[in-house]
C-alpha cells in the first residue's frame, strides 16, 4: 500500500514535467505567451499559503482571462514565434495580461472582508432575536428551563468551565439587560 | 376569614347540633311531629324513649316515636323493607331520621311508629299473667306470627325480638297480635337469655347477630310456654344459671323444670324448643300443626354428655358446649388445658355424634401440630367443640353475623382493643372457618355472608386511607353514623348528608381542623355508589406530605359532590381554594398559571368542589404544562448553542473562507466569460 502510494507521489510531477516538455516542443508559441502572460499566477502559486489555494485559483482565472483573448488571436493568425515575440514584446499585452492578475490579486484580498462584514452583521442579528427569544421563554418558564449547572454558577457568580464554552456565552446573554 | 359576599344558601344539613327546648316539637321529614313533653314511658324500650308524634297529613292517627339512645345501633336497613310490609302483623316503622334531641349533641335516630291499639301480651313489669288457652295461642297467637315471619323469610329477614312483652294485642276485639319492634336495638340485644337459643344465650346481647328464622321460632316456643303458663320460664334465675340448665338438661326440659307441658302443646312445645337447629320446627311443621296434622315428635339433642367432668379453672365441664363456653371466658389458661393428656383421654372418652368425631379429630390434629395454642388455636377448639356457638377470641364473643355491631360498638366505646380483635377475626379467617363448620344447608344461607368476609380480608391487607378497619366498619353498619372527629355533633348516617355537614362546619368555623381522617375517607369509600379506588391509590402515596393529602382529599370530596351532590358547596369550596391555591404554583408556565388563577377565583365563589379539583388537579393541564417545559427548555438549550457558535472563531474563519471561495468562483467566471466571448463573438 504504501510503495503504491509513494509511487503515485513520484509519478505526479513527473507526468507534469513530461507534459510541459511536450507542449514546450509542440506548441511553442502557445507556450512562450503563456509563460510570460501567466507570470502573475506563478507569482501568486509559490506564495500561496491558504489551505485550497484561494489566491492562485482567483489569479490565475483573472490573469487567464486577460491572456486569452492574445492566445486567440495567435492561434487565429500564422501561430508562429514571430507573432508571439511580437505579443509578448506588445506594451499594452502585458498591461493588459497583468492589470487582469492584479484584479484578480484585489478580488482576493477584499471579498472575504465584504462577506466577513456581512456576515457578521447578520450573526448580530440572528444573535439578539435568540437572546430575545431566551428572555421571553425565562420570562414565561423562569429558571427552571435553564441548566442546572447554569444556575448554579449564576448563582454563584462564578464562571464555570464548560468543555466547548458554547452554550457559556449563550446562557450570559440570555440573563444580561438587553 | 375573609369576607364572603353574596353567598348562595346552601342545602345544607339539618342543624343537628341545635338543641331544642326541653318541651317542644322537633319535625321530622317536614311532617310528623315528636312531642318532647309528651313522654309515652310504658313504649320505652331500653335506652330507646318513646314520644307521642302527631302527622300533619293525618293527625286523627295514634303515633308514637322511639327515639334510639346516642350509642344506640338502630337496624335503619331493615326500616325500608319492613316500611313497605303492610299486611304483616308487625310493629311497622312509619319513618326514621335523625332529630335534635335535648341534651344530645349530634341528634338522635327516632323512629315513627303506629300506636298499637291495645297494650302487650304480657306488659313490662308484671311477674304474671292470666294463662292463655291453647286454642286461643294457636288462633291469636300463632297463626299472626307465623304469617309475620313467613314475610321476614321470603325476604331473608329475621325479627329476633320476639318475646311476650314486645308483642301486642290488635283487632278491635283483640283475636290478633302484632309482634313489637325489631329495628331500634341490634338484633336480639333486647332478648332475655331465656328467650334465647343456647348458642345465643352463650353470646352477649351486642353479639348475637341477626341469626336465622329458627332462632325466631324458638323464642316464640319460649313465649308461648310463657303465654300459657303465665309466667316467665326460668324467672328470678340469673342469665349463667339459665344457661347452665338449658346446657345441662336441653332447653324443653330445662324450662319446663319438671312441670307438666299445658295441654295440646308438647309437641309444638318440643319441636320449637329443640336445640339442634337442624331438627327445630320450621315453617312448614308450624303450619301443619296448626292445621291440626302434625304428630311428629322431636328427639332431646344429645349435648355430648361426658360420663365424668373435665374439671378447668376451678369449675367441672360435663359437655362440650360448656366447656367451649369456658374456654372462652379463661382463653389465656386454655391453650395450656387443651394440651393437657387429660384433655385428650376426656374428649375420647365423651359420647359423641359424627359430625362432633370429625370436628374432634380437627382438634387432635391441632394440638399435635403446635407446643402451645396461640389464642387463635384456642378460638378454633372452642369452635370444634361448639360449632354453632359464637365465635370466643381473647374475650371476645360474637356470632360472625354481628360483628359488625360488635365493630360499631368498640369504636363508640373506643376500645381498640376489641376493634383489633374483630380485626384479627375476620383477617385471620377464624370467621371464614365457622361457616365452614356449619351444616352444608347453612352454608348455603350463608352464602353471601361468606363473600362479604372475604371482601372484608382484601380490605384489612391494605392498611392506607378508605381502608382497613374503619372500612370494615362501615361496610358491615350500612346505616352508621361517620365516626370522623370533623364530623363530631353532625350526626352523618348517609352520603348526601356528608357534604352538607361540611358545609356548615366550615360556615360556622371559617375552616376545617383537618380535612383528611380515616374515618372520612372510609365512610366515603363505603357510601359512595363509584369506585375511588384510583383515588384512594393516591391518597395512600401522597401520605406524609401535607399539602399533597389534601389536594388527594379535595379528589375524593369532588367524587362526592359529582356522585351524590349538593350542587353547591360556596363555603367549601372557598375555603379549599384559598387552602390549595399553592397547587397552581406546580404549573411551571406563566401564562397557564396566570390563566389557572383567574380559573381559580371564578370557581371558588362557585360552589363547585368537581371544577375546583379539575383546576387544581386536571392532569392533562399538568401534563401540557411539563411538555411545555421541556420544550422551552430544549429551544432554550438550542438558542444558547446557537448563540455560541456564531460568536465563535470559527465562525469568523468561515466567513473568510466563504470570501475566497466566492472570489475564486468569480475569477472562473471571468475567466470562462472571456474566452466563450472572445471565440464566438
Amino acid at each position: 500500500m504504501r510503495n503504491v502510494v509513494r509511487r503515485q507521489r513520484t509519478f505526479k510531477p513527473l507526468a507534469i514535467a513530461t507534459a510541459i516538455l511536450v507542449l514546450l516542443f509542440a506548441a511553442l508559441p502557445t507556450t512562450t505567451v503563456l509563460v510570460i502572460g501567466m507570470a502573475p499566477t506563478l507569482g501568486a502559486f509559490i506564495g500561496d499559503t491558504t489551505p485550497g489555494r484561494y489566491l492562485t485559483k482567483c489569479v490565475a482565472g483573472l490573469n487567464f482571462a486577460g491572456v486569452f483573448p492574445f492566445l486567440y488571436q495567435l492561434w487565429t493568425t500564422s501561430n508562429d514565434m514571430s507573432t508571439a515575440i511580437a505579443t509578448v514584446t506588445d506594451m499594452y499585452a502585458w498591461l493588459i495580461m497583468y492589470c487582469a492578475a492584479a484584479i484578480g490579486w484585489l478580488l482576493f484580498l477584499g471579498l472575504p472582508g465584504g462577506v466577513s462584514m456581512f456576515r457578521t452583521l447578520n450573526a448580530k442579528r440572528r444573535i439578539y432575536v435568540l437572546c430575545e427569544q431566551q428572555k421571553d421563554l425565562l420570562n414565561e418558564w423562569g429558571e427552571s428551563i435553564v441548566p442546572a449547572i447554569d444556575r448554579a454558577k449564576n448563582a454563584d457568580g462564578a464562571a464555570a468551565a464548560m468543555p466547548d464554552g458554547e452554550n457559556d456565552a449563550g446562557m450570559e446573554r440570555a440573563k444580561s439587560p438587553a | 376569614m375573609a369576607e364572603i359576599s353574596a353567598k348562595r344558601k346552601t342545602a345544607a344539613a339539618e342543624p343537628a347540633d341545635v338543641t331544642p327546648p326541653a318541651s317542644g316539637e322537633i319535625v321530622l321529614e317536614n311532617r310528623y311531629r315528636l312531642l318532647v313533653g309528651s313522654r309515652l314511658p310504658e313504649f320505652d324500650l331500653g335506652g330507646a324513649e318513646a314520644v307521642t308524634v302527631s302527622d300533619d297529613r293525618n293527625p286523627g292517627d295514634a303515633l308514637f316515636a322511639r327515639v334510639c339512645a346516642p350509642d344506640g345501633l338502630p337496624r335503619l336497613a331493615l326500616i325500608n323493607n319492613l316500611k313497605h310490609m303492610r299486611e304483616a302483623k308487625l310493629l311497622r316503622p312509619i319513618e326514621c331520621g335523625t332529630v335534635p334531641w335535648p341534651g344530645t349533641k349530634g341528634g338522635r335516630i327516632a323512629v315513627v311508629f303506629q300506636t298499637p291499639e291495645h297494650g302487650a301480651l304480657f306488659p313490662p313489669g308484671h311477674e304474671s299473667i292470666h294463662p292463655m288457652q291453647t286454642d286461643d295461642i294457636r288462633r291469636y297467637v300463632l297463626g299472626p306470627a307465623c304469617l309475620t315471619l313467613g314475610f321476614l323469610t321470603q325476604r331473608s329477614l329475621t325479627h329476633r325480638g320476639v318475646r311476650p312483652d314486645n308483642m301486642y294485642w290488635d283487632g278491635a276485639s283483640r283475636n290478633s297480635i302484632l309482634l313489637g319492634d325489631c329495628v331500634t336495638h341490634p338484633p336480639a340485644a333486647m332478648q332475655p337469655v331465656v328467650y334465647e337459643p343456647i348458642e345465643s344465650a352463650m353470646t352477649p346481647p351486642l353479639g348475637r347477630g341477626h341469626g336465622s328464622v329458627r332462632d325466631d321460632f324458638y323464642s316464640l316456643g319460649v313465649s308461648i310456654l310463657a303465654l300459657a303458663t303465665g309466667k316467665v320460664p326460668l324467672g328470678g334465675m340469673k342469665d349463667e344459671d339459665v344457661i347452665a340448665a338449658k346446657l345441662k338438661r336441653g332447653s324443653y326440659a330445662a324450662l319446663m323444670d319438671g312441670a307438666r307441658p299445658p295441654f295440646g302443646l308438647r309437641e309444638l312445645l318440643r319441636g320449637l324448643l329443640a336445640d339442634n337447629p337442624e331438627d327445630r320446627w320450621g315453617m312448614e311443621q308450624l303450619e301443619q300443626w296448626i292445621a291440626g296434622g302434625l304428630r311428629t315428635t322431636v328427639q332431646e339433642m344429645r349435648l355430648g354428655a361426658a360420663e365424668r367432668p373435665f374439671e378447668f379453672e376451678g369449675k367441672d365441664y360435663s359437655n362440650f358446649r360448656s366447656l367451649a363456653h369456658g374456654f372462652g371466658m379463661h382463653w389465656q389458661k386454655a391453650g395450656k388445658a387443651i394440651q393437657e393428656p387429660g384433655f385428650e383421654k376426656w374428649l375420647s372418652r365423651t359420647t359423641t355424634d359424627g359430625p362432633t368425631t370429625e370436628r374432634v379429630s380437627m382438634l387432635f390434629s391441632m394440638r399435635a401440630d403446635s407446643d402451645k395454642l396461640n389464642p387463635d388455636q384456642v378460638a378454633q377448639a372452642s369452635m370444634y367443640l361448639d360449632s354453632t356457638g359464637p365465635i370466643r377470641y381473647k374475650g371476645l364473643f360474637t356470632m360472625p353475623s354481628a360483628m359488625g355491631v360488635v365493630l360499631a360498638d368498640a369504636f363508640a366505646r373506643k376500645d381498640m382493643e376489641s376493634a383489633k380483635a374483630v380485626g384479627e377475626l375476620i383477617t385471620g379467617g377464624l370467621a371464614l372457618k365457622w361457616h365452614s363448620l356449619q351444616s352444608a344447608r347453612d352454608q348455603i344461607i350463608y352464602e353471601a355472608e361468606v363473600k362479604e368476609l372475604k371482601m372484608m380480608q382484601q380490605l384489612l391487607r391494605h392498611s392506607g386511607p378508605g381502608y382497613g378497619i374503619e372500612r370494615c366498619l362501615y361496610n358491615l353498619n350500612p346505616a352508621y353514623a361517620c365516626q370522623s372527629e370533623i364530623l363530631k355533633g353532625y350526626n352523618v348516617l348517609d352520603i348526601r348528608s356528608l357534604l352538607p355537614a361540611l358545609e356548615k362546619i366550615v360556615s360556622e368555623r371559617s375552616e376545617l381542623v383537618t380535612v383528611v381522617d380515616r374515618h372520612l375517607t372510609a365512610f366515603i369509600a363505603a357510601r359512595i355508589k363509584a369506585s375511588i379506588d384510583r383515588l384512594l391509590s393516591a391518597l395512600e402515596l401522597a401520605q406524609g406530605d401535607a399539602f399533597m393529602t389534601k389536594l388527594g382529599m379535595l379528589s375524593v370530596l369532588a367524587a362526592v359532590q359529582q356522585k351524590h351532590g349538593p350542587n353547591e358547596l360556596p363555603y367549601l369550596t372557598e375555603w379549599l381554594a384559598r387552602e390549595l391555591e399553592p397547587a397552581i404554583g406546580r404549573i411551571h408556565g406563566k401564562s397557564l398559571r396566570d390563566q389557572l388563577r383567574k380559573r381559580l377565583n371564578a370557581v371558588s365563589s362557585g360552589g363547585s368542589l368537581v371544577e375546583l379539583h379539575n383546576c387544581l388537579n386536571n392532569e392533562s393541564s399538568i401534563k401540557r404544562d411539563e411538555a411545555g417545559r421541556k420544550k422551552a427548555m430544549r429551544e432554550f438549550a438550542a438558542a444558547a448553542r446557537e448563540i455560541g457558535q456564531l460568536e465563535s472563531k470559527e465562525f469568523h474563519e468561515s466567513a473568510q473562507r466563504l470570501g475566497w471561495r466566492i472570489a475564486s468562483g468569480i475569477s472562473a467566471a471571468i475567466s470562462f466569460g472571456t474566452a466563450c466571448f472572445v471565440v464566438f463573438l
